[in-house]
């Protein structure tokens, strides 16, 4: 029996995964979580912003982690336009804006928000931690012009943005990695008056305990954090009519995903179980024991 | 273990001492430490520090909230350049023999035993990051054996700068070896400059070409674990290494020895022996030994005070907490 | 006067940028947001050193017939596609009418969203196959440490999705956040602090001139 784990063929393992997930999926049921401690501290940060405050939103992911971050992202725009709070978009990966651009278009215009009054794209900024050094200390000297080359003396939200994060209440990263957010607790948290929140791979997810809650006020886990958290913002939904771009959609489809990724942890516990019980029955006894 | 019992001490540290601190309402107490704090707070003022609730607003030539990190900064400087001299008048700084240092020679004699290529990925990142520098170093000793025992040496990379600087890695390994005959210049291989298709590139030389030695020593990101499961299935021994805690998981999961967090950085102090690394290494060690007296003397001070007649009222551990809390997010849970 | 001019430049730049880090006062603050602002211009010549040696180096593999120089093509069809769409774009090169169809970055969305998009969501979702097979095969309860760690891990897993609660009515997640922000929120300080120290020595070392290895010594 030894020779079965040397010998054994991955390509089942992988087939079971793929089977698994794909049939679940397909079966389309959902279910609730319970919501964590840091994830209400997340959605109640947000909660208390008096409605007019400016957010700094940064996209900090690429197409690897935007099924884990977007759905995140989306929420939080979703959210913040709810809450009448303003918003100014930034991104410091460089794949990032085209999914940010598509969501603004397709959320703004079920609040009736107007570009360059209620929110401002400003798109990529090359430099890792130092682009995030810039933006904290002149937001106006990284981007004299926003992403649609328009300059910075048009957008009104702008006129009420200074240098060293002056009137940015809030800053929320979707973080899939280097830059991320560990780089703006260390490049504008530490530094300005400026409250910190982040939604994060699970990876990097472990990383967020040791900042929580002094440097960071809450945050988003992975995809169950996500999940967590658009659970708490439904009730925004209700005044929205439902369709494309409606945020019970997104929490509907994350809480499906989570039952997959469930019974996924399910099998991977189990593939462990068995191997461990194939280790140990074949295990060759040592030392004492052979006395 | 000993940074995680550090960790486990801070914790306990920073729980055993919040009830004492900074709660709404405390009274200002007249004792000792009431009269040091109020002179801290004098003498952050007069310095211009930064006022509660704007930590931009410092004023001063210096910004007090920073001085605890300025004076750990200079504190460590000053032991980094005196362990360095040290080393470099020739006193012996020992550091022990890390075992995945022994699994690297050992998968070269396997490679070469073999007859097979060993194929040494230095990680994806630029050139500045600290952890590709160091890889290079690494990338050095490894080039001199493999020159040595006649083995073929593959270098794919995820960044063209880096590319330069492994090729020189390289060619001085194998110069160091005096088989300059040795260097390859096609075996270090530029594949992309994007994460997932550099991975693929590396997973399909390690399906054709079947080094039998993996060395992946540098900074990695999520394309860790493909890269070691990849090289597990074409049966080759893996020795991993990096200071991204994210990713050891994978690389303790997937490869036979991985060299993890400060250890890799003690690999390159090892193998170089150039005093500026062993003062490094040294020099870390007696902060954190310091550390680890100052978070004991900041545990038994909060007990202390949390047992006292008058917790509320301002103890030692808060004109501790006063000097060591550098500014902007520090301050009460 | 090679070596001498880039450690001076290293040396006065990064003094400048710690000062300015632990100093508010004007001169130091003006001084460092000109440097960041020409740290930027860096930046984003570096972009362009990287599309150069890409090309430099993918020219000189097909010019020499390399096995791979099919893909070299194909990708430096891609690189030039996609910057010459990009151009198009941002000067108005395109016709007028399918830019109103279209809006006006149609080609570039359209790269990123039916090219770029599914192969790195591909090749990033290889992991979920791969974390199971590395489960199966290497996950052991050696020892106490691995047993330990295999314990957290059951945990960890079981915490994080719904079923774990209702398999152990209501533990699962109440363990998970004792030991993330507990046990796991006390050894990442630890790591944090010595994996700091590290980066602190070498940067110390490069600022003050005496880490050379950025210049191949």
């Amino acid at each position: 029996m030894a020779s079965v784990i040397a010998n054994f063929d991955r390509r089942w393992i992988f087939l079971a995964v793929g089977l698994l997930v794909v049939s679940l999926y397909a079966a389309g049921i959902s279910s609730e979580l319970p919501e964590s401690e840091y994830v209400r501290d997340f959605h109640a940060t947000l909660e208390a912003l008096p409605p007019g405050a400016i957010v700094l939103l940064s996209a900090d992911f690429d197409p690897a982690s935007a099924a884990e971050l977007l759905p995140m992202y989306q929420g939080v725009i979703h959210h913040l336009f709810a809450r009448d709070l303003r918003i100014v978009n930034v991104a410091t990966w460089p794949a990032a804006p085209p999914f940010t651009q598509k969501e603004f278009a397709r959320i703004a215009p079920l609040y009736g928000k107007t570009y360059g009054v209620d929110w401002v794209e400003l798109g990529f900024l090359p430099g890792d931690d130092v682009a995030m050094g810039s933006i904290g200390q002149s937001l106006r000297s990284a981007y004299p012009r926003d992403d649609r080359r328009t300059s910075w003396a048009d957008l009104p939200l702008l006129a009420d943005v200074g240098d060293n994060m002056r009137g940015i209440s809030l800053l929320i990263t979707a973080s899939a990695g280097y830059p991320g957010i560990l780089e703006w607790i260390a490049q504008v948290g530490g530094r300005y008056d400026v409250t910190l929140l982040a939604g994060t791979t699970a990876v990097q997810t472990p990383d967020l305990f040791a900042f929580y809650p002094l440097q960071l006020k809450g945050f988003l886990g992975a995809a169950t954090g996500a999940t967590q958290y658009l659970q708490l913002a439904a009730p925004l939904a209700a005044r929205l009519p439902t369709g494309e771009g409606a945020l019970d959609e997104v929490r509907d489809e994350n809480q499906r995903r989570m039952l997959v990724q469930s019974w996924a942890h399910i099998l991977i516990l189990a593939l462990i179980v068995v191997g461990n019980v194939i280790y140990f029955r074949t295990r060759v006894p040592t030392g004492a024991a052979r006395r | 273990m000993p940074t995680v019992a550090l960790g486990l001490l801070l914790a306990l540290g920073l729980q055993a001492g919040a009830p004492a601190a900074s709660e709404a309402g405390a009274q200002p107490g007249s004792g000792a430490p009431a009269r040091v704090l109020a002179w801290l707070e004098e003498a952050d003022a007069s310095l211009g520090g930064a006022p509660a609730g704007d930590p931009a607003g410092a004023t001063g030539w210096i910004d007090t909230a920073k001085l605890p990190t300025l004076i750990t900064a200079l504190l460590f400087g000053l032991l980094m350049f005196r362990y360095q001299r040290r080393a470099a008048r020739g006193v012996e700084i020992p550091i022990r023999r890390i075992p995945g240092l022994d699994a690297i020679d050992e998968a070269i004699g396997r490679a070469t035993e073999m007859g097979r290529p060993v194929l040494y990925v230095p990680g994806i990142d630029e050139i500045k990051e600290i952890q590709t520098i160091y890889s290079m170093m690494i990338l050095r000793h490894v080039a001199r054996k493999t020159a040595e025992f006649g083995t073929t040496l593959i270098v794919p990379v995820r960044d063209s700068i880096v590319m330069t600087f492994a090729e020189e890695a390289v060619k001085g390994g194998c110069m160091d070896a005096g088989r300059p005959d040795a260097f390859v210049k096609d075996n270090i291989r530029y594949l992309s400059n994007e994460q997932f298709a550099y991975c693929a590139g590396v997973a399909g030389i390690m399906a054709r070409e079947k080094p039998a030695a993996n060395l992946m020593l540098g900074m990695f990101f999520a394309e860790s674990l493909i890269l070691a499961e990849t090289g597990f299935m074409s049966g080759a021994i893996q020795v991993a290494g990096t200071a991204k805690q994210h990713q050891l998981p994978f690389f303790v999961a997937a490869c036979d020895y991985t060299i993890m967090g400060e250890e890799y950085f003690a690999v390159t102090a090892y193998l170089t022996r150039e005093p500026n690394l062993l003062g490094t290494i040294r020099a870390g060690d007696v902060l954190k030994i310091l550390a680890v007296a100052l978070l004991v003397a900041g545990i038994v001070l909060a007990t202390v005070h949390a047992l006292s007649a008058d917790p509320a009222a301002p103890g030692w551990a808060d004109v501790l907490r006063k000097l060591l809390a550098a500014g902007g997010g520090g301050g009460s849970a | 006067m090679k070596r001498e001019i880039p450690i001076l430049l290293t040396v006065l730049c990064g003094l400048a940028v710690t000062w300015s880090f632990f100093s508010p006062v004007g001169v130091s603050s003006a001084m460092n947001a000109e440097l960041l602002d020409w740290a930027q211009v860096f930046f984003s010549v570096a972009f362009l050193l990287g599309i150069a040696n890409l090309v430099r180096i993918s020219l000189k593999q097909v010019t020499a017939g390399h096995a791979d120089s099919p893909y070299k093509l194909v990708m430096l069809a891609v690189l030039f596609g996609y910057l010459l769409a990009g151009l198009a774009e941002i000067h108005g090169w395109l016709p007028a009418a399918f830019t109103e169809e279209h809006g006006n970055k149609a080609l570039r969305n359209w790269g990123h969203a039916k090219i770029f998009v599914p192969l790195q969501a591909t090749m990033f979702s290889l992991l979920a196959f791969y974390i199971a097979s590395a489960a199966f095969r290497a996950f052991r309860a050696r020892s106490l440490e691995a047993t330990l760690l295999l314990t957290a891990g059951a945990v960890v897993m079981l915490g994080q999705v719904p079923i774990g609660d209702e398999l152990t009515g209501g533990w699962a997640s109440r363990a998970l956040a004792f030991l993330m922000v507990h046990v796991n929120g006390a050894g990442q300080k630890a790591i944090i602090m010595g994996a700091t120290l590290g980066v602190l020595a070498t940067g110390l070392r490069i600022v003050l001139g005496i880490e050379r290895s950025y210049l191949s010594e």
